[in-house]
């Protein structure tokens, strides 16, 4: 078990080493200067120049890319070119928020999406079956930007009954910051929910026709424990480990959500990294995202582990 | 109250239809067993005994539970056997099961001395783990205390059967039945799981049905027989009757060929053809097919008949002793 994760962690390395590299070089090829963006006005050459030697921007790209990796180690992921604010910093500010949108849209989709994806599988092919089949693959379709955008108009501008957007801190204020995030977390959620209901259904369908849960029903259970211990038990593998991995996903790939609500998010941070060519946050929070789906990763390895009295003890 | 003198289970004309299908899967079948007796219900693979084993459960699958007619009486109750929500009263607690593939009837996710517990906390107060222990040392696993805390992956398959045993006694019921219990393990164990059946069932008072292959088996076991032939009760009566005066052309076919099937694992297929399927079924004897002695009478079904008190055959020419002069 151990030495599983161990040597997991070990592979994760040329991983995100890969990843930087690619990252940096990928940066470098897009057109736009950050010294040009940062220099406005003055467009004096003499001055962009010395810019440019500033932040080492003339060496050769090599030299560039290990002394920002050479940071790294050291726990320095660098400066942000515009604000001048270090980027562990902004990450420390925004990383929280980007998690509270991701783990309370998992909980939306977890609370919407596995009860369905049971009820749609012990009820199949019955009316219940071919509705949640329905609404999950309108979830599925339905851009969440324009769910967003609907719910705004809706809720916020003709009901007023929640804020339009906005973050407010949980620790600031818990009740306000449940409400700003609701709207958001329930469009990222209902994403979410669709296709952890279509596992949980295909999973639980397939458990079903097990002997065990046979075996189960021979001993006398009533159906909703034969369905919730015996069946639901060994259909869980999957759901957890498509959890784990769409956890990931929402980190980073809350970016649209968090611009319509203008929630300022992992996302937000590197829409305006990237159009503002500040390299160094936009590698910093890649960086983070890679490190944060690695994890997720792993836990989700875990997770199968566990749930596997078989592999348990290996 | 039901009079004293009516056995432990009746399954009354049950037969089974799928779909749009025009021949019914199970066709009239009737069984009963009462305290104490073993009925074993022979017959080649595919005829229906399974079936008939979880129709008496109320297990079938809803897709099958939509065809079923025919009505069960157990213990001087009435079941009508299309609604087994019934049944669930029952089932487990005064019918026991043991299923005929030891090795994916555990719950994989689950301690065996839980699952064992389970059964009991079902259906009694308490949780079980004394009465599992004592069950599981009952049938026979070595250091019960330690191994109940095992999941199924860690045991033999005949291991996993001796907990399937301990599962389905553990409630003491007054019917167990045991789907060809032996099938899927070594033939060494083959034995040892059948004595330990056949002493459980003799320190109790149970009505055990026994489904098998083997005619080794029934002959051992049983105290009543009934052979079935593609979803249909061909012949039923007492072991004696049925082993010293074979009457049905199907039984007769199987008893010729038992010198070979004494052998491992033997699928009774030396009557000579195959069984008919569910589309090609003759209209008439669904023996009719492969039987040696089939005459134009055999397009028509023939009734399940006692030729003597304990004795039931369904062809047309039994008693045979007076038919035979007909045919030769
Ligand atoms: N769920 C099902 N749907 C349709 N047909 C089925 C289903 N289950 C079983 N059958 C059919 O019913 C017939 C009887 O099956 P059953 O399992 O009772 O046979 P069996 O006598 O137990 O055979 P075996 O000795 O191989 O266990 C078979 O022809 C089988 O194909
Ligand atoms: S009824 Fe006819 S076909 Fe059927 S078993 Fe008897 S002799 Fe054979
Ligand atoms: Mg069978």
């Amino acid at each position: 078990m151990l030495s599983h994760i161990l040597r997991r962690l070990l592979v994760a390395i040329p991983t995100l080493i890969l990843i930087s590299v690619f990252i940096f070089g990928l940066q470098k090829l897009l057109p736009g200067d950050p010294v040009l963006a940062l220099a406005g006005e003055d467009r004096d050459p003499e001055t962009l120049n010395r810019l440019r030697d500033l932040y080492g921007l003339n060496d050769p790209i090599w030299v560039q890319f290990l002394s920002w990796a050479k940071g790294v180690l050291q726990g320095d992921l660098g400066t942000s070119i515009r604000s001048g604010i270090p980027v562990s910093q902004m990450i420390a500010t925004k990383l929280p928020v980007t998690l509270q949108l991701a783990a309370m849209s998992m909980v939306f989709a977890i609370f919407i999406g596995i009860p369905a994806g049971i009820i749609s599988a012990v009820r199949k092919g019955t009316k219940l079956d071919y509705a949640a089949n329905v609404v999950a693959l309108s979830g599925l379709s339905i851009p969440n930007f324009w769910l967003g955008i609907m719910l705004i108009l809706i809720v916020s501008v003709k009901f007023h009954l929640l804020p339009a957007s906005g973050y407010v801190p949980p620790t600031e204020d818990f009740w306000l910051s449940m409400k700003t995030m609701i709207m958001p977390a329930f469009v990222l959620g209902t994403g979410l929910a669709a296709s952890l209901m279509r596992h949980t259904r295909s999973s639980m369908l397939t458990v079903m026709r097990q002997d065990y849960v046979r075996t189960a029903r021979a001993k006398g259970l009533r159906e909703p424990i034969v369905i919730l211990r015996h069946a639901f038990r060994n259909a869980l593998t999957p759901v957890v480990t498509l959890i784990a991995l769409l956890f990931g996903e929402l980190i980073a790939g809350a970016v649209l959500t968090e611009q319509v609500f203008t929630i300022p998010g992992f996302g937000k941070m590197i829409v305006d990294a990237v159009f503002s060519r500040d390299y160094a946050v936009v590698q910093g929070v890649v960086l983070v995202t890679a490190i944060g789906f690695i994890i997720m990763n792993l836990l989700a390895d875990l997770a199968y582990v566990l749930l596997n009295p078989r592999l348990r003890g290996r | 109250m039901e009079s004293k003198d009516s056995p432990m289970l009746k399954l009354c004309d049950m037969s089974l239809k799928i779909g749009s299908q025009n021949a019914d899967l199970m066709s009239g079948v009737s069984l009963s067993v009462d305290r104490g007796e073993t009925l074993c219900i022979v017959g080649e693979s595919g005829c229906g005994k399974s079936l008939t084993a979880l129709t008496i459960m109320g297990l079938l699958p809803p897709a099958l539970l939509r065809g079923v007619r025919g009505t069960m009486k157990f213990d001087g109750q009435s079941y009508a056997l299309d609604d087994p929500t019934a049944l669930a009263d029952i089932r487990g607690r005064k019918i026991g099961m043991i299923f005929q593939e030891p090795m994916s009837s555990l719950n994989p996710a689950f301690q065996i001395g839980d699952q064992v517990a389970e059964a009991w906390r079902c259906h009694n107060p308490g949780d079980g783990r004394d009465e599992a222990l004592e069950m599981l040392r009952k049938v026979g696993i070595p250091a019960p205390e330690l191994r109940m805390n095992d999941y199924p992956h860690q045991l033999s398959g005949g291991m996993r059967q001796r907990v399937m045993i301990a599962m389905a006694l553990i409630n003491n019921p007054d019917l167990l039945i045991a789907d060809e219990p032996t099938t899927a393990l070594d033939v060494t164990i083959q034995a040892q799981i059948l004595d330990l059946i056949s002493d459980l069932q003799k320190s109790g008072d149970m009505a055990t049905i026994m489904i098998t292959h083997d005619l080794g088996v029934v002959a051992e076991l049983a105290t009543k027989v009934a052979v079935m032939y593609a979803g249909k009760v061909v012949e039923a009566g007492s072991a004696e009757e049925i082993f010293s005066d074979p009457q049905h052309p199907y039984t007769i076919g199987l008893m010729l060929s038992l010198p070979s099937l004494r052998g491992p694992k033997s699928r009774l297929s030396t009557v000579a053809g195959m069984v008919p399927t569910i589309e090609t079924m003759p209209h008439g004897c669904r023996f009719s097919t492969r039987c040696p002695f089939a005459q134009s009478r055999c397009a028509e079904v023939p009734p399940l008949q006692s030729v003597c008190a304990d004795h039931q055959v369904a062809c047309h020419f039994a008693p045979l002793d007076q038919s035979l002069k007909g045919v030769a």
